[in-house]
């Protein structure tokens, strides 16, 4: 009876251990809807080489600013890698000087010479720039505005370069519950860690939407990460050049 | 010999190791008076001239249009300011005015981590919405400091003595040093002034400020915040500088690091 009692454990255990475990996938988001509602489509247009190279070569911006001026109407533009010059006249600057828009500088790299990191340029009034700072990690910034969809909806643009490892946990760590404040941060990242980072928030965040986007022609050595909370999905991007810069037109999905 | 030698090579050390340990900032304040009399243009050559690290700016207009400054039609005045000056720039709005708006600004030799526009108190009799604007700024040794850039009100020493309280009050919140500068519209000897900013480290002498063209009161301050953590290397009221009805004010401030004091 004894001997019984024990075969009976042992034959629990081991058909417990031999059960299939259910795979642990992390975080995943719940599908979206199929369906795209034009009226609450936010445009970013985030201009980038997708390479460590500066953004603005010696053919300049003007198309750039004779597209702001005239023909188009995003939220928000952004400027991947255009580097200043300390204390010199900066490009950015300039657009938005020509534009009659607001500039922001999110940077990457800062020394007593150079900046290097990501214009930003917004059209309404701004009361407060938004960053979170990872000293020798990671800067985001941006800015909260009105999104005018089809009922006003309050945002917070920011972008970012994700370029290595310990960068993954300074953004989870710093976005916090950031993301529940209708928080969009759209940047770019090394193809390299784009997987990784995927898998690395699908364990550390949740309740977001993650997504990439990386042009068919043409290598490139980063690609467009676009996070964002449940309420709002990325509904893709369209690629085309102004001038001489490659332009990536971001369209984001307020879903209420 | 060799004594000597060791006792210079020490004292280079020492000297380098404190160099490290503290930042020069070369800050202004200037009232623009609206571009009234000056193109934007002079004015950003002059800042420019200057070498500045962060300049408060008051008056700044943004597409308005003003009869008494009818070339300034239009133009965003830190947009301007900040291209030809080669320095980052912030606006923030005080008030609706003549088709834009009416308010502060910041320049910045570096990038601007945050910035935020903040309501003063506007207690009765007080003429106008004021505001404050702050920004952080990261420095190239990867240090922050905030920078305030503020224009007080102008008709009540009342509105005046609220609106430098509730600064005090908002400054305490902040974890980095701090720079306040701007119009105070309070002269040195004002409770304002006097009792007000007592905590302050005063980077500015007492040379008049404001008429340019009869200089009779200062009005135009800098100051730091925690007053140990500041020296002031120089001071400089520029009393020939008539592009505004206030004179420029730069002082050249070294903030110590925290360990140092």
């Amino acid at each position: 009876m004894k001997n019984m009692f024990k075969w009976m454990i042992v034959s629990v255990v081991l058909l417990t251990a031999c059960k299939d475990p259910v795979p642990d996938t992390g975080y995943v988001a719940p599908d979206p809807p199929i369906e795209i509602n034009d009226r609450n489509l936010i445009t970013l247009e985030f201009y980038s080489r997708l390479n460590d190279e500066t953004l603005f070569g010696p053919d300049g911006y003007q198309p750039i600013v004779d597209r702001i001026n005239t023909t188009t109407t995003a939220l928000a533009y952004f400027f991947d890698r255009s580097d200043v010059l300390i204390g010199q006249k900066s490009s950015v600057v300039d657009v938005a000087l020509k534009t009659k828009t607001k500039a922001f500088f999110v940077q990457n790299h800062l020394s007593a010479t150079y900046a290097e990191g990501t214009g930003m340029l917004v059209r309404p009034i701004i009361n407060a720039f938004d960053g979170f700072v990872a000293p020798d990690t990671l800067f985001a910034g941006g800015c909260t505005l009105m999104a005018p969809l089809g009922q006003p909806v309050t945002v917070t643009l920011m972008t970012c370069r994700v370029m290595y490892k310990p960068q993954f946990r300074a953004l989870v760590n710093n976005l916090g519950d950031g993301l529940k404040t209708n928080r969009l941060l759209t940047g770019t990242i090394s193809n390299a860690l784009a997987e990784e980072f995927s898998s690395y928030l699908k364990y550390n965040l949740r309740d977001f939407r993650l997504s990439f986007y990386k042009p068919d022609a043409g290598a490139t050595e980063y690609q467009l990460f676009i996070l964002t909370p449940l309420n709002f999905v990325f509904r893709g991007a369209v690629a085309s050049t102004v001038g001489a810069v490659p332009l990536y037109e971001c369209k984001i999905e307020y879903l209420r | 010999m060799k004594l000597k030698i060791l006792i210079c090579f020490a004292g280079l050390l020492i000297a380098a190791q404190l160099l490290a340990q503290s930042t020069q900032l070369r800050v202004m304040t200037y009232n623009l008076r609206f571009g009234e009399l000056a193109s934007l243009e002079e004015m950003a050559t002059y800042i420019r001239s200057q070498q500045p690290d962060l300049v408060a700016l008051q008056e700044c207009d943004w597409k308005t249009t003003r009869a008494r400054a009818p070339k300034q039609a239009g133009k965003a005045f830190v947009n301007e300011l900040a291209y030809h000056s080669g320095l980052f720039g912030i606006f923030g709005k005080a008030i609706n005015y003549a088709g834009g708006y009416y308010g502060v600004g910041i320049l910045s030799r570096y990038p601007i981590l945050r910035s935020e526009r903040v309501l003063l108190p506007n207690p009765e009799p007080a003429k106008e919405q004021r505001v404050m604007l702050i920004a952080e700024i990261e420095l190239p040794d990867h240090s922050v400091v905030t920078f305030i850039s503020t224009h007080l009100e102008v008709s009540s020493d009342k509105a005046r003595t609220a609106q430098i309280e509730f600064i005090n009050e908002k400054v305490k919140e902040l974890k980095t040093p701090v720079i306040l500068a701007g119009d105070f519209n309070a002269i040195p000897s004002s409770t304002e002034i006097k009792s007000g900013m007592a905590q302050w480290f005063a980077a500015t002498d007492t040379n008049f400020t404001y008429a340019s063209t009869k200089p009779e009161i200062k009005i135009d301050y800098i100051y730091g915040l925690p007053a140990n953590r500041f020296n002031l290397l120089e001071t400089r009221t520029d009393s020939s500088c008539m592009l505004s009805d206030h004179f420029p004010v730069l002082s050249v401030l070294e903030l110590k690091k925290k360990s140092n004091y």
